[in-house]
């Protein structure tokens, strides 16, 4: 006897195990063509349970070395990044078909600033949306966090909490029910990727914006409002790496230099916007 | 004395609740259902609940007001219940004394003919990558090994880690245990099938890519030789080796820097029952297995097994020894962990609530408020965070007159000292652990801590749903995540907590 316990026999699992003699035809289990299933042998025949991997002997066949580079797996086309983003864009569209519609119409300065900050998100997602193949995943976070966001984004479209009125009310919540939105079509995991849009449409859609926006009617304010670009130029948003890295990239994940680069543009234009706005006809009405 | 004799006087007839229908095992050591969480509700509480959800439901069609009112009022005072008591505990646990220190003189000193014969159980399930971890980890271990065992509990179907371990060399103190299928697939079930074939006195736990303190299964011994009788198990710290991979492992190793260097002690200092940790815990085999094991179906096991042994009047002690784990360094699996532990907490409350003047009689009115606060505090501290925030954001960017009437003075003074003592203090919390730790690179994790709390409340929602669709179901944990980003092993007196 060995120095392993004896186990009742009728614990094995004889559709995993199967006793062959003294020997347990084990796992795993090859695919069609693969490799042969590993012997793992016992010491002791009447220790079924027990395996002394110790003893087993190495792999019969050593796995086959790939030639070039392996074939990229095909992913369905509704899965796919610019599919899914196609499918925010429209999903935001129909959400907001009020308000958008009323927007030409309306001239609303505070409207038009909180659209354009949103623009980035879909140009954003397209490059770094899809998701990786080693992403954790959880549909029920999924679902919970899209649950709150797009229920905020409700309650700010009907609850109007900074009274500017429609369509910059709606479209206030814009940023929340896109970021649901983008849980729902990307996964949780999507949103620290896009967070620097995301959290500019959000500041863009808070109150805070808004008192800004009126603060630049004043004759400091326009001021302030010229400075903006200026700094907003001069910060190190894009800045040049040591030169063991290699050529220019911008702020944010070395690797992917597209998308902050995008986002970074994308601030300047705004604040190009925002000098625009507060400069016609001195602010919102 | 020995080690391991077996404690005498402790109150063996609570120690399987076996009694009434519900008696019948749900393991091989005789743990009753009625222990069990195979069944989240008793008939029991199932009534209360409806009773309560019926009187809600009239309330706020008759009385919607008045029912919110009252809701709000009760939680506030859970609120102020459960930071008071959390800032007890953490008093309690600056000022005590109530770690156990082995010196490493004296651990190594400890005469290798008397020690006992010990058993460490590592349940592993689809973690091939930490495999290669393990022989290494377990090997630093200083136990003679003729005295240790070493039990890797792989699932049989299991087959990616299994053909992991077939292509390690194993010491041959380290035995491979197929757990049958047939029970729930959890930790907790995989143990309870070591502890069967487990010969050591005493049993451990460790998980696969775990880095125990190399003395510490010696100063468990020595612990155990010192300690009365009646302590049956010694918590070991735990800590982290991935400090400094993200924002995610800072906030999570800060936690676990203020929940075993301090709450935990205070726990203990204030006489309340001790919510294990999932690993590092030793305890005496004889004992473990008269109190019935692990719950298969709880998935906070190892809390509900800290429960266990308050009611059979035994105890628990935390050991000056550290035990380095991989801290969760991303999202969405951090989300998945802590909503396991958040719904294991909760099922432990109910299940230790199946008959409360029991409970009380058995752990005293002060352990039974100390449990409640602690163990079901946590999760629901965690789930009314999010509710408040929000009300508060709304209140200052809207100012809607339904808050006002929400919040009459009575309640809305009370409800203002929590909102700003108690966020401010769970902060400070935060810095006086980070400070007692020596971690000043913790300091900006203790600052931006309220973000942490969100992440929890994304956790405990999520474990609220699961305690109704999938109570016993184990939201698996991704383990090896380090090695595939960024190694950062840090040597264990710089992982934030203190050791003998």
């Amino acid at each position: 006897m060995s120095d392993f316990f004896p186990f009742p026999a009728d614990a094995v699992d004889l559709d995993t195990l199967r006793p062959t003699g003294d020997t347990i035809q084990a796992l795993p289990r090859p695919a069609a063509g693969g490799r042969p299933p590993r012997v793992i042998r016992p010491t002791d025949d009447t220790v079924p349970l027990v395996l002394n991997l110790r003893d087993a002997p190495a792999p019969a066949f050593a796995p086959a070395p790939t030639v070039g580079r392996p074939p990229k797996p095909t992913v369905p086309i509704w899965q796919r990044s610019p599919t899914r983003a196609l499918i925010l864009v429209i999903a935001v569209a129909l959400a907001y078909s009020g308000p958008l519609s009323q927007l030409p119409s309306a001239l609303d300065q505070v409207a038009w600033f909180r659209l354009a900050a949103v623009l980035p998100l879909p140009v954003v997602l397209l490059w770094r949306g899809i998701r990786r193949g080693n992403e954790i995943e959880d549909h029920q976070v999924d679902l919970i966090v899209a649950f709150v966001l797009i229920g905020s984004a409700l309650l700010i479209a009907v609850g109007d909490p900074d009274g500017v009125g429609e369509p910059a009310q709606a479209l206030a919540s814009l940023p929340l029910f896109a970021a649901g939105a983008v849980i729902l079509l990307y996964g949780v995991g999507a949103i620290w990727r896009i967070r620097l849009p995301l959290m500019l449409a959000l500041l863009t859609a808070s109150p805070l914006a808004t008192w800004t926006l009126e603060l630049a009617g004043s004759e400091q304010g326009r001021l302030a409002a010229i400075a903006a670009p200026v700094c907003l130029g001069l910060l190190p948003l894009i800045r040049r790496p040591t030169r063991e890295v290699g050529p220019i990239r911008s702020l944010g994940q070395p690797a992917i230099g597209s998308a902050p680069l995008i986002t970074t543009s994308c601030l300047l234009l705004l604040a190009t916007a925002s000098l625009a706005a507060a400069l016609w006809q001195g602010g919102p009405a | 004395m020995s080690p391991v004799s077996p404690p005498a006087g402790h109150r063996s007839k609570h120690r399987r609740g076996a009694r009434g229908p519900l008696a019948a095992p749900v393991n091989e050591f005789a743990l009753s259902r009625e222990r069990s969480a195979v069944q989240t509700l008793s008939p029991g509480q199932r009534n209360v609940l409806a009773g309560i959800a019926c009187l809600l439901i009239l309330g706020a069609v008759f009385e919607p007001l008045i029912t919110a009112q009252v809701l709000v009022s009760l939680a506030t005072l859970t609120y102020l219940a459960a930071i008071t008591f959390r800032l007890l505990c953490l008093r309690a646990g600056i000022r005590a004394t109530a770690t156990i220190k082995i010196s490493d003189r004296v651990a190594l000193a400890a005469d290798a003919r008397r020690l006992p014969r010990y058993t460490v159980l590592v349940p592993a399930f689809h973690e091939p990558e930490v495999i290669g971890q393990l022989v290494g980890n377990l090997g630093r271990l200083n136990y003679p090994a003729n005295k240790l065992e070493v039990l890797l509990l792989l699932e049989v179907d299991d087959e990616v880690t299994i053909s992991a371990v077939a292509n390690v060399t194993l010491p041959p103190y380290v035995r491979v245990l197929l757990v049958p299928p047939g029970g729930p697939r959890t930790k907790p079930n995989a143990c309870n099938w070591g502890l069967q074939h487990a010969t050591g006195d005493l049993v451990t736990i460790y998980d696969a890519e775990d880095q125990p303190e190399p003395l510490q299964l010696r100063r468990a011994v020595l612990a155990f030789e010192q300690l009365p009788a009646d302590v049956v198990c010694v918590q070991a710290k735990l800590g982290y080796f991935n400090v400094a991979q993200n924002i995610i492992t800072r906030w999570f190793t800060l936690e676990y820097v203020t929940w075993f260097e301090h709450l935990l002690p205070g726990l203990v200092a204030l006489g309340a029952p001790i919510p294990l940790g999932g690993t590092s815990n030793h305890l005496r085999a004889d004992v473990l297995r008269e109190l019935g094991g692990w719950d298969p179906y709880n998935v906070t096991e190892d809390a509900d097994l800290g429960l266990r042994i308050s009611r059979a009047c035994l105890s628990t002690r935390v050991l000056a020894s550290v035990t380095l784990e991989e801290a969760n360094s991303d999202f969405v699996n951090w989300l998945k962990q802590r909503s396991r532990w958040y719904k294991g907490y909760l099922q432990t409350w109910l299940i230790h609530n199946r008959r409360p003047g029991e409970l009380i009689s058995a752990i005293g009115i002060k352990g039974y408020l100390g449990f409640t606060l602690f163990v079901a505090g946590t999760p629901l501290l965690a789930l009314l965070n999010p509710i408040f925030w929000y009300l508060a954001i709304v209140w200052l960017v809207a100012d809607p007159a339904i808050l006002e009437q929400l919040f009459p003075s009575i309640v809305f003074y009370p409800a203002l000292a929590c909102f700003l003592i108690g966020n401010f203090s769970m902060i400070y919390a935060g810095l006086i652990s980070a400070r007692a730790a020596n971690r000043s690179d913790l300091v900006f994790a203790a600052l931006t801590f309220p973000a942490y709390w969100v992440m929890m409340a994304i956790s405990a929602v999520k474990a609220l749903v699961q305690l109704v669709f999938q109570p016993s179901y184990w939201e698996k944990t991704t383990h090896g995540l380090t090695s595939k980003t960024a190694p950062t092993e840090q040597p264990l007196d710089q992982a934030g907590l203190s050791h003998g």
